[in-house]
């Protein structure tokens, strides 16, 4: 016989019957059984014994044969035509476990029974399978009063304890559509081992299949002897637990409800039968409170954990997306686990809330944000989102808290490094230099904002990680531009460049200071000698050609002491320019008597010891001071006619000249040189210096 | 009071009459109305009282005991006390026909059924009514000659089953696995006690029940004679409805019926060994546990 064709929407069901022929058999059947489920089947077909069926209905027998991997649905009718009383039919239909998700409505199934209509039915009457259309909405159903209180009671008996065997009395109503519905009700997995009776007057359990629900008649009284070790339904009290409204509900408006898609999406992934059904609600009816509450959330996870073991992939993922819609608003808990979850959003729900979920993991943990990029894609998307649109000022202070996460931050938001408020921690120090050494673009935005910042640690370790040249090219512009009441702010900078006074000299030779407020700086933290002139001109000398605008005065004069000191020690090679651009405003402080110790503490000691009694005149000795170092250093004459615009002075000049050793030729040279330039203001020089020599 | 205890076991294919035996015996040996019984009733130690008055009801009324349901395994234990006054404890397990029937068809034995079955003495029920005869292929050869039929015309070969095969056959299979090690571990010698229910129904032919076994169920006979499994045997008539009975839902009650209600329950038993009639159902199971 040619197999029959099955559409795709079609079922095909197994089928078969059992009846009394010189004893209860199996009388025909569409497929050959194992022999172990054809014994269990040949059992279980046999009468449930006595009383308390329809006559016309019958009753149902549901069970799973594991080793055919099919749940047998059966209906036995009583046989009152056959000679034996206790005769009786039953018709099982096969229904593949794979086809139980698929069953739909259990209408189109229930009518494929069939009583056999002769006594002596032919073993080819259901030698075919059958074919049932696949799906089809439940039958909605109205509850009466009385049928809703022992739905609730049975409901409350068969999940609440899911290791007995419940036994209830058949009530005064059919229970066969209630019974069915409480199967339809329930996901495959644990459909397919339910194993239900609803009219017996003994114990139909063996050793391989606990029966979880039989309905006894009525009037057995002697029901608990013959049923040990199960619950009667008359011992239960109806829960009060919320799942059990949700269940009913879905159980008589499964049209309405989401519950059972739930259910049948989750419940595949449980191995723990009835006991999980309340749970599993509850977790339906805490997915839906999510939408609005974020406790919720909370709450389901706690219900996840203990009465499930964390085994829901399906039924977690759905809570993560609901967890990520109140991302900011969740509990620490609540938010790690949406964070464990983040692989599981679907794409709509992350592009949607991953900034929302990258904020509050910053907000929570900024270490824990930066591991977000050590995960899969989800974490990378989250974090890059995030990182994107939070503020410095958030992404600064969590760096301040945890350094650890620096690098992280700085590699998508380098930028940081150039706001001063960054700079303000010293944790970051460490991994904010390292990161500027692969990174040269960010080191003069970086340098700037540590200038800006005020932290007088980071001149030294700017100065030796970053390199001298990169920073003298932000702190050069940076001096020049600076305001007075912050000169104490470059004194670290200052200091620190001193380790290296070649780069210093670089800077001021190359004329990078516009004004002379730097000088002026550089001058108060540093020893005049100390920036080398190995070769060339003087470094303060070109640096003075190029700085311009006005010092305050005290300022003006220490530089100029400063330089004039230089200009008598022994580093310069261009003592006479020094000596020109210093000596006047240095002498007229001190004819005043008004240069500051400082200042002149550094040239005192460079100046020729007077007599006792001649100490007292500074401009004295710096007049001969003068005189021995353009007569030593054999400087040039011009320059030394030139060493101050006064007049007066320069006549002084020239006397100390004439009594220093080698002074009467040296003067004559000046004469000389004066005489050749022919200016008409050398005459009162030249007139001066013959008086001298005279 | 010394006490003995004794384990036999109701062995018959379906409506071989078990039932309907344990439902008598149990009116008898509550009532104890029938004169030097073998054994006398002690008491029931062990079993659902309320099942064994339901049969016991069903039996007094006329009436057709419901078939022994598959899993509807029931054990009886009864204490009864012999003429020397010791107590026997005598084991009864009412196990359904189709059990013997599977263990024929499928060579399988449920292990709580084989317990039960383990070791003790048989009380064998076989019903004349549902007796398969042997057919022989002569027999066939002349009724196809008969009906016009001939010899190798058949269109559509039937293959066999086991429930085809005649009932001494399935019978003396049965008997054959009772002494199986699975089923037998001291392999001591056993008694059987063969039961022809109905009795009633051929007791016309004037026959012995054992003469009735040789006759209808050669097979079987022979197996017993040659001791070939070491049974001691003997064979039992046992009418113990006294006649056709009704129907349990049976509105109106049949003559015969109505005829055996007239008797005296226990009267309406007879049971015949030789050519000795008495109403002492009891009598086999002395023999057995003698």
């Amino acid at each position: 016989m040619a197999d029959r064709l099955i559409v795709g929407n079609q079922l095909l069901i197994q089928q078969s019957l059992h009846g009394y022929t010189d004893g209860h058999r199996l009388i025909s059947a569409s497929m050959q059984l194992p022999a172990g489920d054809a014994k269990t089947v040949l059992v279980l077909s046999d009468s449930s014994g006595g009383f308390g069926w329809s006559e016309d209905s019958g009753y149902l027998t549901g069970y799973p044969l594991r080793e055919f991997g099919c749940f047998a649905l059966a209906r036995t009718w009583q046989a009152p035509e056959m000679s034996r009383p206790g005769c009786v039919w039953t018709h099982t239909l096969f229904i593949d476990f794979s086809d139980l998700a698929n069953l739909g409505s259990l209408d189109a199934l229930l009518a494929l029974f069939r009583r056999p209509t002769s006594s002596k039915p032919s073993s080819t009457d259901y030698a075919e399978p059958l074919v049932m259309e696949r799906g089809g909405e439940p039958k909605l159903s109205i509850i009466e009063p009385d049928e809703s209180t022992w739905c609730r009671q049975l409901l409350s008996a068969i999940y609440e304890y899911p290791k007995d065997k419940i036994i209830a009395v058949i009530p005064p109503f059919d229970p066969e559509p209630l019974v069915l519905a409480l199967w339809s009700q329930q996901w495959p997995r644990l459909r397919r081992s339910f194993c239900f009776c609803t009219s017996t007057t003994m114990d139909r359990s063996n050793s391989q299949l606990q029966f979880d629900l039989q309905l006894v008649p009525a009037r057995d009284r002697g029901v608990a002897l013959r049923f040990p070790q199960s619950r009667n339904l008359t011992e239960i009290v109806p829960t009060i637990a919320p799942w059990i409204d949700d269940a009913i509900a879905d159980l008589f408006k499964p049209r309405d409800s989401l519950l059972r898609s739930f259910l049948f999406r989750v419940g595949s992934e449980i191995p723990i039968g009835r006991a999980a059904f309340p749970a599993l609600v509850s977790f339906h009816r805490l997915l839906t409170d999510a939408d609005s509450q974020p406790e919720a959330v909370d709450a389901a996870i706690m219900l996840s954990s203990t009465s499930f073991l964390n085994a829901l992939t399906i039924g977690l993922s759905m809570l993560a997306g609901k967890a990520a819609k109140h991302a900011g608003h969740l509990s620490k808990d609540a938010h790690n686990f949406l964070l464990r979850h983040l692989s599981q959003l679907d794409e709509k729900t992350l592009k949607t809330e991953a900034e929302k979920i990258g904020k509050a993991t910053w907000e929570l943990s900024p270490l824990r944000f930066c591991e977000l990029f050590d995960e899969k894609d989800n974490g990378v998307f989250v974090g890059k989102q995030t990182l994107d649109t939070l503020s410095s000022e958030q992404l600064i202070e969590g760096c301040h808290k945890y350094s650890s996460v620096v690098p992280q931050i700085l590699r998508h938001r380098p930028e940081l490094t150039a706001e001063p408020l960054f700079w303000n921690a010293e944790s970051i120090d460490e991994p904010a230099f390292t990161f500027m050494g692969n990174n040269w673009e960010q080191r003069s935005p970086a340098i700037a904002a540590m200038l800006k910042s005020g932290e007088r640690r980071l001149a030294q370790k700017a100065f030796a990680r970053l390199g001298s040249q990169e920073v003298w090219r932000v702190l050069a512009p940076a001096m020049d531009h600076a305001k007075e009441k912050e000169q104490y702010d470059w004194q670290p900078w200052i200091v620190a460049s001193l380790a290296e006074p070649g780069e210093i000299a670089k800077v001021l030779a190359e004329g990078r200071f516009h004004t002379k407020r730097p000088l002026a700086m550089i001058a108060r933290m540093s020893h005049p000698d100390q920036i080398p002139n190995d070769y060339g001109d003087d470094a303060w000398a070109l640096a003075m050609r190029q700085a311009k605008g006005p010092l305050p005065h005290l300022d003006d004069v220490y530089l100029m002491c400063y330089l004039l000191t230089r200009a008598l020690g022994s580093r310069t090679r261009n003592c006479a320019d020094l000596a020109v651009l210093a000596f006047d405003c240095v002498y007229q402080e001190m004819a005043r008597d008004s240069i500051q110790s400082d200042a002149w503490r550094m040239l005192d000691d460079l100046l020729p010891e007077q007599r006792f009694w001649d100490s007292w005149d500074r401009c004295d000795r710096l007049r001969n001071a003068m005189s021995k170092l353009f007569i030593e250093k054999d400087l040039a004459p011009l320059m030394f006619a030139n060493l101050t615009t006064d007049d007066n002075v320069f006549t002084e000049l020239t006397r100390n000249t004439r009594f220093c050793k080698g002074g009467r030729s040296y003067l004559k040279r000046v004469r000389k040189a004066l005489q050749e330039e022919s200016y008409s203001q050398n005459a009162t020089r030249i007139n001066s210096i013959d008086l001298t020599l005279d | 009071m010394a006490e003995r205890q004794h384990h036999i076991v109701t062995v018959g294919l379906p409506a071989s009459g078990k039932t309907t035996f344990l439902a008598a015996l149990w009116h008898l040996v509550c009532k104890s109305d029938v004169q030097n019984m073998r054994l006398k009733f002690a008491g029931l130690r062990k079993g659902n009282k309320a099942y064994l008055t339901e049969i016991a009801d069903l039996w007094r009324d006329g009436r057709i005991q419901e078939r022994t349901v598959l899993r509807g395994d029931r054990v009886v234990t009864i204490d009864l006390m012999d003429h020397s006054g010791t107590e026997v404890q005598l084991e009864f397990p009412d196990i359904a026909g189709e059990t013997f029937r599977q263990m024929w068809e499928k060579r399988d034995c449920d292990p709580t059924v084989a317990e039960m079955l383990r070791d003790g003495n048989v009380l064998l029920f076989i019903h004349p009514d549902t007796i398969k005869p042997i057919i022989r292929v002569v027999s066939v050869a002349a009724m196809a000659t008969d009906c016009g039929i001939q010899d190798g015309n058949d269109k559509v070969a039937v293959p066999w089953n086991p429930e085809f095969a005649p009932t001494q056959v399935q019978i003396v299979s049965l008997l054959s696995m009772l002494r199986e090690p699975a089923l037998d571990k001291s392999h001591a010698s056993r008694r059987l006690a063969v039961m022809l229910s109905a009795w009633d129904t051929v007791q016309a032919q004037g026959l012995t029940p054992a003469q009735y076994l040789e006759r209808e169920l050669p097979l079987l006979h022979q197996y017993l004679r040659q001791a070939a499994d070491g049974w001691k045997w003997r064979v039992y008539g046992v009418s113990a409805q006294g006649g056709p009975y009704d129907k349990a839902d049976a509105k109106t009650r049949s003559e015969a019926t109505i005829a055996i209600l007239d008797q005296e329950p226990s009267h309406r038993i007879q049971l015949v060994h030789n050519d000795r009639t008495s109403h002492d159902l009891t009598e086999p199971l002395e023999w057995l546990i003698d």
